[in-house]
């Protein structure tokens, strides 16, 4: 039974400093400490949270966000690693367009911005077109590594035993780039968001960017931390899919193993 | 053994150069159906190599290899290779690599592969957790699975320890009297050829310094009379400085 609490107690410690923070947050602004100009107190989010739930408009901006961010992603990730695959399988396709992207790669995307603006002007295409930019180069360069790293050793092993073509690709080429290929979705999940984020901020119509900035506007101070902790959720509960797809498709591997002490806590 | 006298592999001249340097010079080897001949050397000497030209996975710089009378211009159906390290690919379990290059279908015939090398009870395992005499095992039988004519071990025991590699040595010399395939096994253990080997040859500069005859009668082990005769003789040439050819029959035993 004590062993038991004691295991609980354990298990409850990385959330001690996030529970006494919230606390403390509530208080200080409770108390006034905090000016509610600075920073709202925590039931005054959860009090947007709710209204804006009921009116809709929340489940509204979001659902917005996530259908810019996944078509985005969509698009950007697969160009990204198709040309990983075919300039990481293919001489001749490297050496036709692997200096091209790397020097597009240099290009920081955000900077696009101004341009994407007078392109697309301020609708959804703009937002698209900069989240799949952003998302197109880790996916290009870690599925384009992980193929070009795979252990030849394995490669001629596959051959000797009658693999080939697609077989070969398949069997030994795809799973042996695959923990490569998964940086480069987890990575470019993050800069997914980052993207969103200042593409929304700058310019839309809707989306939890435009919910932030209008509260701005209104001095909603609570409904500006609001959309700073969705997007906060939404980065986590990818960086979750990115983990899920890991555990589920790389369980041989000796670092993705359940119960590996590197994992607890994250 | 009862060996027919057609030869299975046949070689002459063969040259092999990586840049501008000659691993091969000029080798001559003969080897007959069902043999099990064992190549020794120093390392570097091109024994490895010599075993990948006979697998078709490279190509010899001149000469050519005559595999049951063919020459041979791609990969060497017939063989199958064992490498060192195994090569079991990590994220297929220990039955899917045995399977490798079959399908499903093989599944029965590999468990009774399995079983024969005594792994049955690990079969839905992952590479990763076997021990490495254990991978060695699974490599020899996804190599059995493909029922070869001619088996290539590349130094299989290399990296195991002493007592592995004693259960190991019986292993492959019971498969071999079952299967009776033509077998080359290259290793650097002059002990482990005489063990096993029909014929150990030595390269030395690039060509055969010596191909020996061992007419021990099989389980061989280590305190057979004229078996540390043999294993001298051997160790004698490999550290001779000028490379005189030999070609000794140790009728003596």
């Amino acid at each position: 039974m004590l062993k038991r609490i004691k295991q609980t107690a354990m298990n409850l410690r990385p959330w001690a400093i996030p529970v006494l923070l919230l606390m403390s947050w509530q208080l200080f602004t409770k108390w006034g400490l905090i000016s509610a100009r600075v920073l709202p107190a925590p039931t005054e989010v959860l009090a947007a949270f709710i209204d804006l739930l009921k009116t809709g408009e929340l489940i509204h901006h979001v659902w917005v966000s996530l259908w810019r961010a996944l078509t985005g992603f969509a698009i950007g990730g697969s160009i990204g690693f198709i040309f990983g695959l075919l300039n990481g399988l293919f001489r001749p396709a490297e050496m036709t367009f692997d200096t091209s992207i790397q020097m597009l790669r240099n290009i920081p995307h955000l900077a696009l911005v101004p341009l994407v603006i007078l392109w697309f002007g301020i609708g959804e295409e703009a937002k698209i077109f900069l989240v799949a930019v952003a998302v197109l180069f880790p996916v290009y360069l870690n599925t384009f590594h992980g193929i070009k790293n795979v252990d030849k050793g394995l490669m001629e092993m596959g051959k000797t035993y009658g693999l080939s073509g697609w077989s070969l690709f398949s069997q030994v080429i795809f799973p042996g780039a695959l923990s490569s290929i998964l940086v480069g979705v987890r990575y470019s999940l993050g800069v997914m968001w980052i993207t969103l984020i200042v593409a929304e901020t700058i310019s839309s119509t809707s989306g939890i960017g435009y919910m932030a900035m209008t509260a701005r506007e209104f001095y909603q101070m609570n409904v500006i931390v609001l959309a700073i902790l969705m997007y906060a959720l939404l980065g986590k509960v990818s960086d979750m899919i990115a983990r899920f797809m890991e555990r589920k498709w790389l369980v041989w591997h000796p670092s993705y193993q359940f119960g590996n002490t590197s994992d607890r806590g994250k | 053994m009862v060996k027919t006298n057609t030869a299975h592999l046949q070689m002459s001249g063969i040259e092999k150069r990586f840049g501008s340097i000659k691993v091969l010079k000029g080798l001559d080897l003969t080897i007959h159906e069902g043999e099990f001949v064992a190549v020794v050397g120093k390392s570097g000497c091109g024994k490895s190599t010599l075993l990948r030209l006979i697998a078709g996975l490279d190509k010899p710089s001149s000469g050519t290899i005559f595999v049951a009378g063919e020459p041979l211009t791609t990969l060497n159906r017939e063989a199958r290779i064992v490498f060192q390290d195994g090569r079991l690919l990590p994220w297929k379990r220990v039955l899917d690599n045995v399977i490798l290059g079959l399908g499903k279908s093989a599944k029965d015939e590999a468990m009774k592969v399995l079983e024969d090398v005594g792994l049955v009870e690990r079969t839905e395992e992952w590479p990763g957790k076997l021990s490495g005499g254990q991978k060695q095992r699974v490599a020899l039988a996804r190599a059995l699975m493909h029922k070869p004519k001619i088996l290539l071990l590349d130094e299989p025991l290399g990296a195991l320890d002493a007592l592995t590699r004693m259960e190991m040595q019986k292993l492959m010399e019971r498969l071999w009297l079952k299967h009776q395939f033509t077998t080359l096994l290259v290793t650097h253990d002059v002990e482990e050829a005489v063990l096993l080997a029909d014929r150990v040859v030595l390269i030395k500069d690039g060509k055969i310094a010596s191909d020996v005859r061992v007419p021990l009668k099989r389980p061989r082990h280590k305190n057979q009379i004229g078996f540390g005769a043999i294993v001298e003789h051997i160790l004698q040439q490999i550290l001779e400085k000028k490379s005189e050819k030999t070609s000794a029959s140790l009728g003596y035993v």
